[in-house]
């Protein structure tokens, strides 16, 4: 490497140069340092004479620098953050410009509990920098990692504003029911849980809890991979760790920056369901007289009189978002800082669903003298969830979403209709005579600070804390579905979390010799939190007017209910980083938790990790391989845990369980949980083996990284019998493996005349095996809600997110039966008496008729039985990635980004509602134009009425591959000589289209598909469908 | 700088001090642990309970909804009889299956069921396992003995509930028995219930603390049903399709029936239940004090505002209409005109049962006042034809009288009653011998439900059949339709095949489903199987034939 100290943290860059401003001077030069493609003025850029380590300065607030060199011979090396490093001969006046680095290897990343440069990394880490998450100005920040990091797989729940995501690295390794990766935001560690999002129980709540994090302010994102980066997390680093910086100000540089997004978002695609007259002729067709006629006179209904609707039409918009964020940063003495503002309006396209969101934060660094170095960060939240539409959702079918597909076109609502059967559910309805609002605010701050005791030897302490509120409140009035049966319906519900934690280490850094370099970190952390929910439900309101801002005018109260619950933590762990000879490097890290979510024996686990790192681009025999400008291999192995199961869970419990005598209410206690004092963390055990490559002076990079994960243990709500009267119970069983593939590469392929393309693009293989699952050779996967409930196992053998069930046929046709007089064909078809030929098949809802639908005798008996069942699909992708190309020249600039998941099956269970299994439902245009029947003996679709509403099978199952055309940017920037004369820094236009095109053969509303049980992701039961959106972008820095 | 590393050093070490052992101690705040709990009589109380609220729980350990006789297993039981069935274009609701006997292994409600009925047992068990180690001086008199008597009532209840269900099963007597346990014959299934049923016999009094506690003549009455059951099981014959664990070869009918003759003579003679007057205060929700005279064994439910204990018989069990303004039902489920027809016109139990609609105008309605509580009256329908015909025999109040809302009811659910048990012993008596005291049983049934200017003889010519026990499966039809009972009464008398065939789908106005229940109907689903998604958990649990 060029010279050693570049890549020193700006601080202790600074921190040295303040000895070098005492020393004596006999020639003086002086300049100004700018960006070059901006010509913005660089201010805190470190100018260094050659061959000196304490001859240098800073560039001030203008630019400017002055520096006393030994003779006018001697070479200036310049240097700042994030660009090249460049000589210049000294001189007066001099204008030096600074070009944006590509060279990523001396960037300084965060790991755990500290920062390294790239070139140090012993561990797999990838990460995302600012610049590539505005490229898609994405109201918040994960679905901008989307497709950008090989062995990260974001998915977002829904379409829907602010909705859940799922955060994956390297496959699943936990079939528990949590399996996100760590969050440690600006050294906070997040303990990411949906239960913080206030929820009614009426449906899945859907507020992302990291909605907090204004994407505006990141300065960057590390992603921890493999077992020697995310083992000093212990317990907590087997999922991954997401390391989350903000904005500093720490370059020193003041400025006001503003930007300002509007979009408009519209849906991807309209559903074909029937129209409202094709819906009468469906009808008439499957004679369903309710519909047709009217309940009290029996006469054919007017249709020319009922109101119809076309709900996708009047239900869905075009929303309108507006962003703005403004930050700001500075520096003044001895201190920098930096703070921001964001507020966000967003508009759901379905109508009356908006997201409200404001953010603010300040971060303050402050080094009252050379030994000391302070740190305060705050960072506060609040977002606003509105509209019925996030109803519904994953776990149930009569949310609005669903039912713009779902509903009855036809207003009957007026005749003596069942509410019941959902004869008329208007979506429209819903979302007019109810609310619903979520909120979730959250404030987190730390306060921390390093001191150095010697040299060697410096003290970091830290104290951080977490709170967060969240309420849900809902109403549905008489004249919705929810309310009608109820005379009023007032829910609410309120999550407060609250904690802290608080670290303290000691770092001793040594350079021993010339060619031993040490580092070794110790330190112990402790961490607790809390949780506390309230939920009330009251109906019966004789006045409605208030809704549910005034409960106490209901009189039932349906439920109430207040949990609590408290997570506590000690942990010790140490670090060992060793470098020799400056190219080989070793890493150890040793951490032991304690923690209160297990049972007693198990509290305390212990997780080493060793790591070895070679830069052979540094031996001396690479010299004269020009080209490769970079060689490093990495090897780590080591043992992480995760211990993310419900608190409490090992211990046996007992719950209300109320009866009556008389009309009176008698109380009860009945055990809830049945505890198992055996249990403990799962452990993942991690082999990594990488490479990485930079070519051509660094405008090759690549890195391309082998693993293997084993996981034991496995923490799991697992089934078992019920006849020993739980339903299910946490237990350790068994093993996954996780073994894949990730390539990254990124190339600049033409810089000249200024034009300039870099690309981007990586890929994952991931391979996951259910290895073991103790006795068991399954565990069936129950999902709730919904008519199809089991159709998942775990299945030693195959991956975790295995669909099963039965192998669809086709459809039985005539030629299948004979019937009354030797079939004879004069027999209407009404009529007949159907019997299967050969040997009646024994069938699982009764005897087959023509139309209904067939499935495999696997087993060959002549029985299609409970043993003829299979695995009919896979949720999990045999690769995933993203190709990002950036095309620039002058001031215009261009990036497409291309996101793709190939090989993933969908269980599509929209599609039994949508194939008409409930009467009243409307259907999709397929099945209409599809369905079997005698004229029609279509082998793909059965008859009306026989779709099997109970029976799992790959009559449901799609391919879920997808590419995406996620991100097209338009970019230019406002020549300088223009925004200087209106006294600006810098103006920046953009437009930006997101989810402009998908390919995917998936028949649903949108193939990214999350459903939330880890154990079958691939499940659609019609999720707020994606938004196609565009964006205009205005940035402006003063 | 030596000194400033000592006292960082002291620092430290204060903290790693103050957060040491204790501070991983789990602080449970939102539940009781057991081993807090099962020490005094009346945690003994609280659990006993917690035992009961099986019966009509709104879910159990977050699973279920009205799982067991808070709804779905009226409509497991009285379904696909030929008593009822569900309307012909409902083939895609919750009660379908039930209803037109397309129930497969995966039927969710069936694993619920059965579920529940063993969280129930557990619940017992837990109680019994715990009850011994509470010192007997910490309970009233004989209270001890009678909290074991009710758990061991309801854990036989339970079991004798899966049985006659799915045949054979598996059995449990501790909270931490075997959950990988097969299914055991149900010759040592019907042991073990009749021991639990004979202790509950011997030890309670002969009214419990509480209206709905089961008492020592629910035992008696349970166990004579077992009698009667075990023995017309043996007696008719009905095959074990091939699966031996389900067969009651085993039985002596002669003792069972001896056994049910005594059994029930002790009840007549001794336990002061008698038949009520008015056989619809049975089905009402505020009828609670005359229902008890009756009523041995209830799954009971509250109308207390917060619906904690409630049973929702809104979709099936009452008369068509709306429910907000008439406290009308669904109908999902409809009779057949089998059952209009098997009544003679002076019957009252005929329009009480089988009744026509609510429709959903008040003022159109005639209505009754029983003690202020109103109930609207269903509207009388001529004949089976009638396109409004419902199954009436529950009845719901005026909902604006109603503190819980109108898909709630507060009703208890009949599980046993005084007039079972005289149709039960009149059975017992028929087969040992004693026909005239088996009719003059079936008369003081028919008594109460004698429209006047008829009287009880006019009944008896016209129900008389020379086939003694048609004419007793045709009453206790009659007398205990839509009470759960006769799914196991065809069953027993091995009639179920010839009753489903018998449906007529051409006549009344809802029969036309008969048609799919019979093509669907099977002869091996006089068992239903066990859920596959506890044979998929333990590979023990033998499949019934059929399935």
């Amino acid at each position: 490497m060029r010279n050693m100290r570049n890549y020193l943290p700006n601080f202790l860059m600074i921190f040295l140069l303040l000895f070098a401003l005492e020393s004596s001077a006999q020639v003086k030069t002086n300049g100004v340092i700018t960006d070059s493609e901006s010509g913005e003025l660089l201010i805190g850029a470190t100018v260094l004479e050659k061959g000196s380590t304490t001859n240098g300065t800073i560039t001030d607030v203008e630019g400017k620098f002055e520096l006393s060199v030994p003779s006018g011979d001697a070479v200036l090396l310049v240097s700042y953050a994030g660009y090249r490093s460049t000589e210049v001969n000294t001189g007066t006046n001099l204008t030096i410009t600074l070009e944006f680095d590509v060279d990523v290897l001396e960037e300084v990343v965060v790991v755990g509990y500290g920062t390294q440069r790239r070139s140090d990394l012993t561990g797999s880490v990838s990460g995302v920098k600012s610049k590539e998450l505005q490229q898609s100005q994405t109201t918040d920040v994960f679905s901008a990692m989307q497709g950008r990091m090989a062995g990260v797989q974001v998915t977002t729940d829904s379409g829907q504003p602010g909705a859940g995501m799922s955060i994956s690295v390297r496959g699943q390794n936990s079939i528990s029911g949590i399996s996100t990766p760590l969050f440690v935001i600006d050294g906070v560690q997040i303990d990411v849980g949906f239960d913080e999002v206030a929820s009614t129980g009426s449906s899945q709540a859907t507020i992302n809890p990291l909605t907090s994090i204004n994407p505006a302010d990141i300065e960057s994102i590390e992603v921890l991979k493999d077992a020697s980066a995310t083992a000093i997390f212990g317990s907590r680093g087997a999922n991954g760790v997401i390391i989350v910086t903000t904005k500093s100000g720490a370059n020193g540089r003041s400025s006001l920056d503003y930007s300002y997004n509007l979009t408009t978002s519209e849906v991807i695609k309209k559903m074909p369901v029937l129209s409202a007259q094709d819906y009468i002729v469906y009808q008439e067709q499957r004679g369903n007289n309710e519909f047709l006629n009217n309940g009290t006179s029996g006469e054919r209904r007017n249709f020319d009189e009922i109101e119809s609707f076309d709900y996708q039409e009047d239900a869905l918009r075009t929303g309108i978002t507006h962003q703005h964020q403004l930050s700001l940063t500075g520096s003044g003495g001895k201190s920098y800082f930096a703070a921001g503002i964001g507020v966000l309006k967003q508009e759901g396209i379905v109508v009356n669903n908006d997201f409200d969101q404001y953010n603010m934060r300040l971060r303050v660094n402050n080094k009252p003298n050379e030994k000391m170095n302070l740190r305060f960060n705050i960072n506060g939240s609040y977002s606003a969830l509105n509209g019925i539409a996030n109803n519904g959702g994953p776990n149930s079918f009569t949310g609005v979403t669903q039912q713009l597909l779902l509903g009855n076109p036809w207003d009957i609502r007026s005749e003596d209709v069942d509410p019941f059967l959902n004869e008329f559910v208007s979506p429209l309805d819903l979302i007019q005579n109810s609310e619903k609002t979520t909120t979730m605010l959250r404030v987190f701050a730390n306060v921390g600070g390093d001191y150095k005791i010697s040299d060697d030897l410096t003290f970091t302490t830290f104290m951080g804390s977490n709170l967060s509120n969240s309420k849900a409140k809902e109403f549905y009035n008489s004249s919705t579905p929810w309310g009608l049966f109820n005379n009023g319906e007032a829910r609410v519900a309120e999550v407060n979390t609250y904690s802290f934690n608080h670290s303290s280490q000691l770092q001793y850094n040594k350079l021993i010799g010339a060619n031993h370099d040490l580092k070794v970190m110790g330190a112990y952390e402790i961490t607790q939190f809390n949780w506390e929910q309230f939920r009330n439900v009251i109906q019966n309101f004789e006045d409605q007017s208030t809704g549910v801002n005034d409960i106490s005018r209901g009189t039932t109260a349906a439920e109430y209910t207040t949990a609590r619950r408290k997570n506590k933590r000690l942990s010790y762990f140490t670090r060992l980083n060793y470098t020799l000879l400056d190219r080989y490097l070793f890493t150890a890290t040793f951490r032991a938790d304690g923690t209160d979510r297990v049972a007693s024996g198990s509290q305390w686990g212990f997780f080493p990790s060793v790591a070895l790192a070679w830069r052979v681009s540094d031996e001396a025999f690479m010299a004269r391989i020009k080209p490769i400008n970079n060689l490093k291999l990495r090897v780590s192995y080591g043992v992480t845990g995760n211990e993310a199961i419900p608190p409490y869970v090992f211990l046996p419990q007992l719950g209300p369980a109320f009866y009556s005598s008389n009309d009176q209410l008698i109380f009860g206690l009945a055990p809830t949980v049945k505890g198992n004092d055996a249990l403990t963390w799962e452990t993942t055990r991690q082999f990594n083996a990488g490479v990485d490559i930079g070519l051509i002076e660094g405008r090759v990079n690549m890195a391309v990284d082998y693993y293997k994960k084993i996981t034991t243990d496995l923490l799991l709500n697992t089934p078992i019998p019920a006849q020993n009267g739980f339903q299910s119970q946490f237990q350790n069983i068994g093993r996954i493996d996780n073994e894949g593939i990730e390539f990254q590469i990124s190339t600049v392929n033409i810089d000249k005349n200024n034009f300039r393309w870099k690309t981007d693009f990586n890929v994952t293989f991931n391979r996951n095996e259910v290895v073991d699952l103790g006795d068991a050779q399954f565990i069936p996967v129950t999902t709730f809600g919904g008519w199809q409930t089991d159709i998942a196992r775990v299945i030693v053998g195959e991956q975790v997110g295995t669909m099963f069930g039965y192998k669809y046929e086709g459809v039985y046709q005539i030629d299948d039966f004979t019937w009354q007089n030797n079939s004879d064909s004069n027999v209407a078809h009404g009529d007949r008496t159907y019997v299967l030929k050969d040997e009646p098949a024994e069938y699982p809802a009764g005897n087959p008729i023509p139309g209904a639908m067939k499935y495999a005798d696997t087993d060959g008996n002549g029985v299609i039985d409970d043993d003829d069942r299979q695995v009919i699909g896979q949720s999990n992708p045999l690769h995933t990635g993203g190709l990002n190309n950036t095309f620039s020249y002058k001031n215009f600039d261009v990036s497409v980004f291309f996101q793709w998941v190939y090989g993933n099956d969908i269980y599509n269970a929209g599609k039994l509602r949508l194939n008409g299994n409930r009467l009243w439902t409307n259907i999709s245009q397929d099945f209409f134009e599809g369905h079997w029947t005698p004229e029609n003996p279509s082998n793909e679709f059965p008859a009306y009425g026989r779709v099997d509403q109970n029976i799992p099978s790959s009559y449901f199952v799609e391919d879920g591959s997808f590419l995406r055309l996620r991100t097209v940017t338009f970019g230019y920037r406002i020549p300088k000589s223009v925004t200087d004369k209106l006294g600006i820094g810098g103006v920046r236009v953009s437009v930006i289209g997101n989810n402009l095109l998908t390919w995917t053969n998936y028949s649903g509303w949108d193939p990214e598909v999350n459903y939330r049980d880890p154990l079958i992701t691939g499940l659609d039961r019609i999720a707020y469908p994606r938004a196609r959106s565009y964006t205009f972008s205005l940035n402006v820095t003063l | 700088m030596k000194s400033s590393i000592k006292n960082i050093l002291v620092v430290l070490l204060i903290l790693v001090g103050f957060s040491c052992s204790d501070y991983l101690e789990p602080e449970p705040f939102s539940f009781t642990s057991p081993e807090n709990f099962y020490q005094t009589a009346d945690d003994a109380e609280i659990a006993l309970a917690g035992v009961y609220n099986t019966l009509t729980a709104r879910n159990i350990q977050g699973f279920g909804n009205l799982s067991y006789y808070g709804r779905n297993m009226m409509e497991i039981m009285n379904g696909g009889t030929d008593e009822c069935a569900i309307r012909s274009n409902l083939t895609d609701n919750r009660p379908a299956p039930w209803g037109n006997a397309s129930f497969t292994s995966q039927n969710p409600e069936l694993n619920q069921a059965w579920f529940f009925a063993y969280a129930g047992i557990s619940r017992a068990n837990f109680l019994l396992d715990n009850l011994s180690g509470i010192p007997d001086s910490d309970f009233n008199e004989t209270r001890k003995a009678e909290i074991e008597g009710e758990a061991r009532l309801l854990r036989g209840f339970f079991h004798m509930m899966l049985s006659m269900m799915h045949g054979a099963i598996p059995v449990y007597t501790q909270s931490n028995g075997d959950p990988n346990q097969a299914r055991q014959p149900v010759q040592d299934v019907y042991a073990q219930v009749i021991e639990d049923f004979e202790f509950a016999y011997v030890n309670l009094q002969n009214r419990g603390p509480s209206l709905s506690s089961a008492n020592k003549w629910t035992a008696a009455g349970f166990l004579m049903k077992v009698h009667t059951y075990l023995a017309s099981m043996k007696q008719n014959g009905l095959s074990d399709f091939g699966y031996a664990p389900n067969s009651f070869q085993w039985v002596d009918v002669n003792t069972s029936y001896m056994e049910a003759v005594n059994i029930s003579g002790d009840i007549v003679s001794n336990s002061g239940y008698v038949l009520i007057n008015n056989y619809d205060y049975l089905f009402r929700e505020s009828t609670k004090q005359a229902q008890s005279e009756e009523l041995m064994f209830g799954a009971d439910a509250s109308s207390d505002a917060t619906i904690n204990v409630i049973t929702m018989v809104i979709n099936c069990f009452i008369p068509q209409g709306n429910g907000i303004t008439v406290g009308g039902g669904s109908g999902w489920y409809r009779p057949f005109a089998e059952l209009y027809n098997s009544y003679n016109a002076n019957d009252f139990r005929r329009d009480h049962n089988v009744s026509g609609n609510l429709g959903s105008n008040p003022a159109a309605l005639n209505a009754i006042e029983i003690d202020g509580v109103r109930y609207y009256q269903p509207n009388t329908i001529p004949g089976p034809d009638a396109f409004n015909m419902s199954v009436g025999k529950y009845r719901l109040k005026d909902p604006a009288q109603k503190s819980t809302p109108p898909w709630a009811s507060g009703m208890s659910i009949p599980l046993l009653r005084y007039a079972d048990i005289l149709l039960l012993r009149a059975e017992a008596l028929f087969f040992t011998g004693d026909e005239p005291g088996a009719r003059a049983l079936l008369s003081e049934v028919r008594e109460r439900s004698v429209i006047a200017p008829a009287i009880v003889g006019d009944l008896n010519d016209a129900y008389r059949n020379t086939d003694f026990v048609e004419e007793l499966l045709a009453e206790r039809s009659r007398e205990l339709c839509f009470e759960n009972w006769r799914r196991i009464d065809l069953a027993r008398f091995n009639k179920y095949d010839e009753k489903i065939n018998a449906l007529d789908p051409a006549v009344g106005a809802h029969n036309d489903v008969a048609a799919v229940l019979q093509q669907n109907w099977r002869s091996e689903k006089v068992w239903f199987p066990i859920p596959l998604q506890q044979i998929d958990l333990n590979s023990n649990l033998a499949q019934n034939s059929g399935y």
